[in-house]
């Protein structure tokens, strides 16, 4: 079978106009907070060394002459929404489902309700009101993982239908995402299923083994991983958003879901195995843990799964390099929350650091998006550490930092000058100071006063983690492994 | 069973906390994590605003929701919120309480639309108009100009009561008052400046029953 793709070498620029050499210099997140009477508010950029790069603040009432915030008059901000919950950070996020710094609204997409940051910095900026996030949220829900991907500039999805999956290979962009999947005929290649049914999302992409896993369900809530080998660069095929190629040109159309080599390629089953199924999940309650999860595919063969439960908590899961399925490796139960049932911008979510070495994957503890359960797991070797806080109050929203690393900010009430609450997880050393299925606690040394918020009062501000050039963390940096190599 | 080390949170002792008329809505104090040692227990943690209490305890999550437990006034124990209530009576009750501050929030927030909107149609007469108003009656040496933009002015605040008024009635507390906040349009009256009102939001919605 050929698999001739060729890799189209671009030039890494910023739209505002320069290079960047230095990776830490990228941006890496934005901090919004709003209040649309008098407050004002706007988004503050940071790069990876949380230095800020860029603010854009908007003043609220009676400042002619300014940059408005302020109700119908707002032209540059969100004038339908003005005062609306759904862009107001005035509030926590608590039991609320609309508010930004609700848990399950960051994703590797970035953030539901904005568009992210730019290379040179500026932004994000608004989807324009609940629509915009519910449509982006279908792009949450379907985006499926990649993991040992220098350059992190494409993503893959995986849309629920019976007995085929339909996946789509694309650039990394919730909006043309809804845009294609909404097209009604548009983009989606069928895959059918080895074993029962699709999932939303749920599949694994390990560049480095060149191995997908797609998640399947037998609607009863229980999952078997379907390995397969061999496959081609899937960041080749999604940049070019070409899932058909070495196809001939001809004047008569094709199938459109079923035509191509990468078609003929997933559904043979000569190249796939499928592991064991599911064995220990503590409860079934809904849709969310019946059609989605989080699933990492290590470079051992190892396959790690995180589903959150709605309504009792989450749970892991982790199938062995001989396929065999571990069981329950760690659960935690709590109280009412919801999933996907309730809107597809709710539910379990997932980030990956620069590198493509470890998986964060996590969702709200307390109803839709308040409190965090999450587990960090290792690619190389499937270890997995836990972590878990059952806040009714408060968001966490998570981003990827630096190399390998990731920030966690708990979304507390900013008031008199904190700021955003943040804590630098050091992935590395949380996986070199803890056993394998141990806490590593995200709230610990949770810290304030250094990374500013755009309202002054009272705010729970929002994360928007940026795009950025993740490939310049692999290629611009010293490789740590071979220091002492002669 | 072994027992627990349950961190709880107190009231934060300012900031923080949303009110209205100066009453106190919302009460964040709760268990906010479960662990089996106290060496899990989040340390070193910067907050401006809350403090915390770890208490080792007899935890039976078949007799207690977390909803059910509040600091005793030692701080060494739990007294219960709901006695004599199930787990899936209190997760209801706790459920109920959640519903209303939804509403109570909701509605503050469309009292306060109306007035952000009272104050849009005022800031637009106060600027031009009312500088050629007085431009005219300066040369006119009359006040009528003025008096007309000034009674303009007053309309938009009368209206906006109105608005209140319509608004004021509608109690968050029960299920009629609940569906009128959910259909209440706080634009729709004074000058036309063709803001639409927002599109229903009908995703996110309160389910009546949380499933335990």
């Amino acid at each position: 079978m050929g698999r001739s793709l060729t890799e189209v070498v671009q030039q890494q620029t910023s739209s505002g106009g320069g290079t960047h050499s230095d990776p830490w210099q990228q941006p890496c997140f934005t901090v919004y907070s709003m209040e649309h009477s008098n407050g004002g508010g706007g988004f503050f950029s940071y790069d990876h060394n949380l230095n800020c790069l860029s603010n854009v603040r908007g003043s609220g009432n009676q400042h002619y002459g300014s940059y408005r915030t302020y109700n119908d008059q707002a032209s540059e901000f969100m004038q339908n929404y003005a005062s609306h919950q759904h862009y107001e950070t005035t509030g926590d996020a608590s039991s609320n489902s609309e508010r930004p710094s609700l848990t399950s609204f960051c994703g590797y997409l970035g953030h539901i309700q904005f568009t992210p940051a730019q290379p040179n910095g500026f932004g994000g900026w608004l989807r324009n009101g609940p629509p915009g996030a519910n449509r982006a949220g279908k792009a949450f829900r379907d985006v499926n993982v990649i993991v040992n991907e220098p350059k992190q500039d494409w993503a893959w999805f995986t849309e629920h239908s019976s007995g085929n999956h339909y996946v789509r290979f694309t650039q990394r962009s919730a909006n043309t995402y809804y845009s294609d999947q909404e097209s009604g005929y548009g983009g989606y290649m069928r895959v059918s299923c080895a074993w029962s049914q699709s999932m939303y999302g749920g599949s694994c992409y390990n560049k480095k083994t060149n191995k997908v896993c797609f998640m399947e369900t037998n609607t009863g809530h229980v999952f078997k991983p379907i390995i397969y080998s061999n496959v081609p660069d899937l960041r080749a095929v999604a940049t070019n958003v070409n899932h058909y190629y070495n196809v001939n040109e001809r004047n008569d159309a094709y199938s459109e879901h079923t035509t191509g080599e990468l078609y003929d390629f997933f559904n043979n089953s000569s190249n796939r195995v499928a592991y064991d199924q599911t064995n220990g999940k503590p409860t079934n309650n809904t849709n969310e843990d019946n059609y989605r999860c989080v699933t990492v595919l290590c470079d051992n063969d190892r396959v790690v799964m995180f589903q959150m439960i709605p309504h009792y908590g989450c749970w892991t899961t982790r199938w062995n390099t001989s396929g065999n399925c571990e069981g329950n490796i760690w659960s935690t139960s709590h109280t009412t929350s919801y999933g996907y049932e309730q809107g597809n911008k709710y539910g379990v979510r997932w980030q990956v650091s620069s590198d493509g070495r470890f998986v964060m994957a996590y969702c709200p503890s307390y109803y839709y998006g308040s409190g965090l359960m999450c587990v960090l797991i290792r690619v190389s070797d499937g270890k997995v550490l836990y972590g878990y806080h059952h806040d009714g109050t408060y968001g966490h929203q998570f981003c990827p930092l630096g190399k390998s690393d990731f920030l966690c900010a708990m979304q507390v009430n900013t008031d008199g000058g904190s700021g955003m609450y943040y804590r630098v997880i050091r992935s590395q050393r949380e996986m070199h100071r803890l056993n394998d299925l141990s806490n590593f606690n995200p709230r610990d040394n949770m810290r304030t006063y250094m990374i500013d918020t755009p309202y002054y009062s009272t705010a729970y501000p929002a994360l928007i983690p940026a795009y950025y050039d993740t490939s310049l963390f692999n290629s611009q940096l010293p490789d740590s492994e071979t220091v002492f190599d002669t | 069973m072994a027992n627990k080390f349950l961190h709880y949170r107190k009231n934060p002792a300012a900031g923080g906390i949303y009110t209205e008329g100066g009453a106190v809505l919302k009460d964040v104090s709760g268990v906010v994590g479960i662990y089996d040692t106290a060496a899990e227990v989040p340390q070193n943690l910067d907050n401006d605003w809350e403090t915390f209490v770890t208490v080792e305890y007899d935890w039976d999550p078949t007799v207690d929701s977390i909803h059910n437990l509040v600091l005793n006034a030692a701080g060494n124990g739990f007294d219960k919120k709901w006695s004599g209530k199930t787990v899936a009576e209190q997760l209801q009750a706790h459920h109920d309480e959640q519903k209303e501050i939804q509403f109570k929030e909701k509605k503050a927030q469309l009292k306060k639309q109306i007035n952000n909107k009272a104050s849009t149609l005022i800031e637009r007469l106060e600027g031009w108009k009312l500088q050629k108003a007085e431009q005219q009656d300066f040369l006119s040496g009359g006040t009528d100009k003025r008096t007309a933009v000034y009674q303009e002015i007053e309309n938009i605040r009368a209206a906006s009561n109105v608005k209140q008024a319509e608004l004021s009635p509608h109690d968050p507390t029960t299920l009629v008052g609940q569906n009128a906040l959910n259909a209440f349009d706080p634009h729709g009256w004074g000058e036309d400046i063709q803001s639409d009102p927002a599109p229903a939001n009908t995703e996110g919605q309160w389910l009546d029953t949380p499933t335990a």
